[in-house]
């Protein structure tokens, strides 16, 4: 058995008003290029509402379970001792023949304490959250439409999350 | 005088923390005020809009729990401003 990350950043994905796409070097003062100044992220912060962006992907044809949703970004500002950053993910995954349409199934959020009082992020640091899923909900090739966002419920945390990458993580035979 | 909706604290929010705006006092503190604190700031704005200016500021210096650089208060008003009008 081995653990896959598949990229579920595709082109046809939609961001939230208020979430946009930048060059990592509007946002920090970065590095000499060639730094990761020069590359694209997508902004998103915690607004005192969930935000994020909706897509979708196919569950690869070597998929058996252990599903995660992982987030990859960089932190734009020094989180306090105690903040907490959080993710969540609503989706509906659908079987060809299946019913596409339909309100999305329930929230699965996950959360760190991202401070000195838990992983000790700093400013700029890379980060990296996942969300454990419920493994009878993917079956080969469904299609998992999904919005995926920054949990306002839990995050305390008030800087902006350049999202670099976020992967659907599973277990092949 | 009003308590700020979600929606205006996502907007004020969104006006300091830019380049130019207030970003970089912000994130040159020691540690970015959270959530809770960056919507108290505003609140005391809010709260003492019709005030003077030393009021204000010592409400935003009490709602962020530490005084704030000149400057970074007024890039918190000027945000209030550029979303909620004068």
């Amino acid at each position: 058995m081995a653990t896959h990350r598949i990229d579920i950043l595709g082109a046809g994905i939609l961001p939230d008003s208020g979430v946009f796409f930048d060059r990592i070097g509007n946002q920090i003062t970065a590095a000499v290029s060639p730094s990761i100044g020069d590359l694209l992220a997508m902004v998103i912060a915690n607004v005192a509402a969930d935000q994020g962006f909706k897509g979708n992907f196919l569950v690869p044809k070597n998929y058996v379970g252990a599903p995660k949703i992982v987030l990859r970004a960089i932190l734009d500002g020094a989180p306090g001792a105690a903040d907490i950053a959080a993710i969540g993910l609503r989706k509906r995954a659908v079987a060809n023949n299946g019913v596409a349409d339909g309100t999305f199934d329930a929230e699965e959020i996950a959360s760190a304490t991202i401070g000195t009082n838990g992983s000790g992020h700093s400013d700029e640091d890379e980060l990296e959250l996942s969300i454990t899923l419920t493994a009878g909900q993917y079956a080969v090739d469904n299609m998992v439409y999904y919005y995926f966002y920054l949990d306002d419920s839990v995050a305390t945390y008030a800087g902006n999350l350049l999202v670099t990458g976020v992967y659907f993580e599973y277990a092949d035979a | 005088m009003a308590i700020l909706a979600d929606a205006d604290y996502g907007a004020l929010r969104d006006a300091i923390y830019r380049k130019g705006a207030g970003k970089e006092e912000l994130k040159a503190l020691p540690t970015l005020p959270n959530k809770v604190i960056l919507r108290a700031i505003f609140q005391a704005i809010e709260d003492n809009v019709q005030a003077s200016r030393a009021p204000i500021k010592a409400a935003m210096d009490a709602a962020a729990g530490f005084a704030l650089s000149p400057m970074l208060a007024r890039k918190f008003y000027a945000a209030y401003v550029t979303v909620k009008g004068a």
